[in-house]
């Protein structure tokens, strides 16, 4: 037998003891990104006791690749596909009521860019305060609106805030392609709003 | 674009406007947009209409700090569930070294297994132990079956603090009435799970509500939602029909249970324990 397999024993015994290790390693790691983590996971899910599952399961899934090989650099766009993959497995075994499905790569990153310089949806002047009122009754309901595609490259940027590299990173598309999506994402989501003050009244004679 | 870089329309204005809006541009092309912007009172309103939709996105998307799940809870759970699974992978890879040899692969096996029992044994496993929230209230209740026995009486916190911290080497957060509602009645030494306590009682809105004292290295808040008190962060959770609210302070867990609403005992705990 060997001499040899007593030093591979030897070795493999040692990472034993560096378990400890990878285990701060990676808490301090988590803590840096799991209040964002979070925010993204619960636009995936329908309540927060599904949402706080669904970082367990991330949680999990990246300690597992983690304890593996915990000197690797990891990011925060790491997890996050971590996440849409567990939101995905979730939504294929129908187990959760998964809000958001993430989309596939092909559909958040065919886009046509011809139409970026286009004039905005209009919108009719109105003073701030009564604007933000506008947007603090409305803007959750035009999110939901959005085409699951537009609408998860909105929230991996607002509610995971993730900077236009990560998303990129998440998606494994260029940077200016993430830049095209957002783009059009946000045009939606003005449109959205437009015709939201239009259908509910807040544009023409204003609301009392 | 004209040879000085500087972006000269609306229509090519509009291509890089949100990229602007979320700091994602590189400097040069930020500088001309903002120039442009400068200059051009439409795109200007544009550009304020469209930062007002991003600031009440991040609003109507943050999460509330009360709904945060509590991270020790999340990550006690986890090491737990990994170390059985880190466990049963090592110890795989350990048979394979010795396919054929069945004697050494048990011998690793004992091995391997001591080693897991020191590192993650029941002493280490967050899950096995009682938590806070259960230890606080069977002690409370019991304090309540036997008679609210006190060890010192007094309404003075700077007495009964001293008089806990000369027996269990902890005492309260407040000295001073001053701000407070709750009457301090006593307090008497006590132990959770086998660690010395100080052990207080209040009178608010009618209702006895206790404060324990524990060091913070021997017991761990796992299970417990993070809440917002005062302007610290604590935890509360509920078990039948008394809450419990407890927050870190100078290596201690102080920690209040009482059949009250979740807010009164934040309150509470903000007041007494600054």
């Amino acid at each position: 037998m060997g001499r040899s397999r007593l030093v591979v024993y030897i070795v493999r015994r040692g990472r034993i003891s560096n378990m400890t290790e990878a285990i701060d390693k990676f808490h301090l790691f988590v803590r840096q990104q799991w209040q964002n983590l979070y925010a993204l996971g619960r636009q995936y899910v329908v309540d927060a006791h599904d949402a706080q599952e669904l970082v367990q399961e991330t949680l999990l899934r990246a300690w597992r690749s983690f304890s593996d090989d915990p000197d690797r650099p990891y990011s925060r766009a790491w997890l996050i596909v971590i996440l849409r993959r567990v939101a995905i497995d979730w939504s294929r075994a129908a187990e959760r009521r998964v809000d958001l499905v993430p989309a596939s790569v092909s559909e958040l990153t065919d886009v046509a860019a011809d139409d970026l310089g286009e004039a905005f949806a209009p919108f009719a002047a109105m003073d701030e305060t009564r604007f933000c009122e506008y947007l603090d009754e409305n803007i959750t309901r035009a999110l939901r609106r959005l085409e699951p595609s537009y609408r998860e490259v909105v929230l991996m940027s607002v509610a995971g805030g993730l900077s236009y590299r990560e998303i990129a990173e998440v998606l494994e598309c260029p940077v200016g392609t993430v830049m095209s999506r957002m783009g059009r994402a946000r045009r939606a989501l003005r449109e959205q709003l437009a015709s939201f003050a239009k259908e509910t009244g807040w544009i023409k004679g204003g609301r009392s | 674009m004209d040879q000085r870089g500087q972006i000269v329309n609306c229509t090519e204005l509009r291509q890089f406007l949100f990229a602007f809006l979320d700091n994602e541009l590189e400097s040069g092309l930020s500088i001309d947009v903002q120039h442009h912007l400068e200059h051009c009172p439409l795109c200007a309103r544009e550009a304020e209409i469209e930062r007002m939709v991003r600031k009440r996105m991040g609003s109507a998307l943050g999460v509330e700090v009360r709904e945060l799940p509590s991270l020790e809870g999340l990550l006690a759970g986890l090491v737990g569930a990994a170390g059985s699974s880190a466990g049963r992978d090592v110890q795989a890879r350990a048979m394979r070294i010795w396919p054929r040899n069945g004697l050494l692969a048990v011998a690793a096996a004992v091995l391997l297994a001591v080693g897991l029992i020191w590192q993650f044994g029941p002493g280490d496993s967050a899950a096995q132990r009682p938590s806070l929230t259960r230890l606080v209230v069977a002690d409370f209740e019991h304090f309540v079956e036997e008679g609210q026995v006190l060890q010192i009486t007094s309404s003075d916190r700077a007495t009964v603090s001293a008089w806990l911290q000369e027996k269990t080497g902890m005492g309260l957060g407040r000295l001073d009435q001053a701000g407070t509602t709750a009457m301090l009645r006593g307090g008497r030494k006590c132990n959770l799970d086998g660690e010395i306590a100080a052990f207080a009682v209040f009178d608010l809105e009618g209702k006895p509500v206790s404060l324990v004292v524990v060091e913070d290295s021997v017991i761990d808040l796992y299970g417990m939602q993070q809440a917002a008190c005062g302007r610290s962060m604590c935890w509360a959770a509920k078990d039948d029909s008394y809450h419990v609210v407890a927050c870190r302070r100078r290596g201690l867990i102080y920690a209040a249970v009482a059949e009250l609403p979740r807010e009164t005992m934040l309150t509470f705990l903000a007041n007494e324990i600054p």
